[in-house]
């Protein structure tokens, strides 16, 4: 018989699939890295807003449970030694790894947001008060924050790590620049295993955290459509972002 | 030489009110269990003036009657559970499982002796020029509240070329996480709920890093991490080693503390503790807080890489 759960990761995984194909679309092993660099730098804009994300996530919850397990998350990207004293911010670890991959300064400053971008972005932050007002509102909140900000960005990352390793090293290597923070949001965001999958070893990546929270969401048939649409929603807005970027493939192809 | 002298000084205890003869009996049992009534005849017959061996078994009858040895079964191999288990309890017993002391809570200054003590040795030995092979310190812990108070102990211990061996809980791991779940239900501790495993486990690692940068490397300090249950707390200073139980109701240093003698003849008690802290530094995953470096993002992903 087939669960509800599995009908969840089974439509996770195609969603997946089905973005790496769409990101191999836009042909990243073989862009020039003028148009990698605009990406990523596009795709800043996006990281910057996970905190706006996260905070009304966590406003929006009513579960404290919950709530605690998105708060250690957000509070992760601002890390503070136990003295009290503020380290360096994973946003600013993104600005580092930046630099360290060829983008100038001015280049990551002054490039402005592109319209499609913008509209992502508000996109992403307005879907979260569509999970608002309904039954399911906790459910629909934690879904569509762990599939956009957590499942999907480990996914772009995985993709995007093969060239980004042309110019970065895994933090284990001795060699080379060492990434500071795409390698490790691949790791620590991904979604790692199928929801309802319970470990006692090991550790839990950010997309592992949450979904702890959501089998007990998913009661009956409305909730798993709920659960699927959030899924779809973060799929689709994600998608969407790179659609901007196929220009790129395609004048990579005519020039050839 | 202590078997013998427990034999002659439980032999000699009015309750059991042994005769001569029959205290020149138990003075032949062996320690080691299996020694049959046969054996036991011939031991008594070679150091004894000799009997018929129907008055032998009757003297042992009376043995038993008189330290009430009553179950079902042969005897002697109760007669000999039973003595073992007195000797055991008796004060030769516990020094011979090493057991030295039981403090109420952790003692920090007898720690802070052990560990001088250690570098004096090992001072002493390399001026000899022979290398100390079982003078280590080693910490095994959920995360050691009273590891700073160490610090300028670890760091001369370095110096000195002692191997520094310290095992924590890899703090993302879901059993920490359920070791302080249970602190804050359950400690009677002030600020029980305020635990927070996390940021306690990093303020160990900050200050093995602030030793890292104070020895300018690592050499000599091996730090692992662990992601299984944590249930017993172990500091060893060369020789010496104090344990204690992970208890739902405090932390570990705040609760009773076992000083062992790790030069003890019989390892039940020490043999078993090393082998456990061996077995988990086995399975544990090494981590270097390596000064001027983001560790707190290899950190994180130790267990999910």
């Amino acid at each position: 018989m087939i669960t509800m759960l599995d009908q969840l990761n089974r439509h996770e995984c195609a969603r997946i699939e089905a973005f790496k194909t769409h990101l191999s679309l836009a042909k990243v092993e073989s862009l020039s890295w003028d148009d990698l660099l605009e990406i990523l730098i596009q795709r800043r804009f996006l990281s910057l807003s996970i905190v706006n994300i996260y905070e009304f996530v966590i406003d929006a919850l009513e579960s404290e449970s919950i709530k605690t397990a998105v708060r250690l998350i957000l509070h992760e990207e601002y890390p503070r030694n136990t003295r009290g004293v503020p380290l360096v911010s994973h946003r600013e670890l993104l600005f580092r790894d930046l630099l360290n991959l060829g983008a100038s300064r001015d280049q990551i400053l002054m490039s402005g947001e592109s319209p499609l971008t913008q509209e992502v972005r508000l996109q992403s932050l307005s879907q979260l008060e569509c999970c608002l007002g309904h039954v399911h509102s906790e459910l629909a909140l934690v879904s569509f924050l762990r599939f956009w900000a957590e499942v999907l960005v480990a996914v772009e990352y995985e993709c995007l790590w093969p060239r980004l390793a042309e110019r970065l090293s895994p933090p284990s290597s001795s060699q080379g620049i060492a990434s500071q923070f795409f390698y490790y949001h691949m790791i620590h965001d991904r979604r790692q295993s199928d929801l309802g999958d319970g470990q006692l070893l090991g550790g839990l990546t950010h997309a592992q955290a949450l979904a702890r929270h959501i089998p007990e969401l998913i009661n009956d048939e409305s909730a798993l459509q709920e659960a699927m649409r959030q899924v779809d929603r973060a799929w689709e807005l994600k998608v969407r972002f790179y659609s901007q970027f196929r220009r790129f493939g395609s004048a990579q192809a005519s020039r050839r | 030489m202590s078997w013998t002298v427990f034999l002659q000084e439980i032999g000699a205890r009015q309750e059991y009110g042994l005769t001569p003869h029959e205290l020149a009996v138990i003075l032949c049992l062996r320690e080691d269990p299996g020694q049959t009534k046969q054996q036991l005849y011939e031991a008594y017959q070679r150091i004894n003036t000799p009997i018929e061996e129907e008055a032998f078994t009757q003297r042992l009858r009376t043995i038993y009657r008189k330290f009430r040895i009553v179950g079902r079964g042969y005897k002697l191999p109760q007669l000999h559970r039973f003595l073992v288990q007195q000797f055991q309890q008796s004060e030769q017993g516990f020094a011979r499982l090493g057991l030295s002391r039981i403090h109420a809570d952790f003692p920090t200054a007898t720690f802070a002796d052990a560990l001088e003590r250690l570098l004096t040795a090992t001072i002493n030995r390399k001026d000899g020029g022979i290398a100390c092979a079982d003078g280590e310190v080693a910490i095994l812990q959920t995360f050691a509240p009273n590891l700073e108070h160490y610090r300028g102990h670890l760091i001369r211990c370095l110096q000195a070329g002692v191997r520094v061996r310290i095992l924590l809980a890899w703090p993302y791991s879901l059993a920490a996480s359920l070791r302080e779940e249970v602190l804050k239900r359950y400690a009677a501790e002030p600020m029980a709920n305020d635990f927070a495993i996390q940021g306690s486990v990093l303020a160990n690692l900050e200050t093995l890093e602030a030793v890292i940068r104070c020895n300018t490397s690592a050499q000599g300090l091996e730090i692992r991490l662990y992601d299984t249950l944590p249930s017993l707390a172990l500091y060893r200073a060369g020789p010496m080693l104090l344990a204690a139980p992970f208890l739902h109701g405090a932390l570990a240093i705040h609760t009773f503390q076992l000083e062992l003698d790790l030069q003890a003849s019989d390892t039940l008690i020490t043999g078993t503790l090393l082998s456990d802290f061996e077995r988990m530094w086995t399975v544990a995953r090494p981590f270097l807080p390596v000064p001027n470096h983001n560790w707190r993002s290899d950190l994180r992903i130790l267990f999910t890489a």
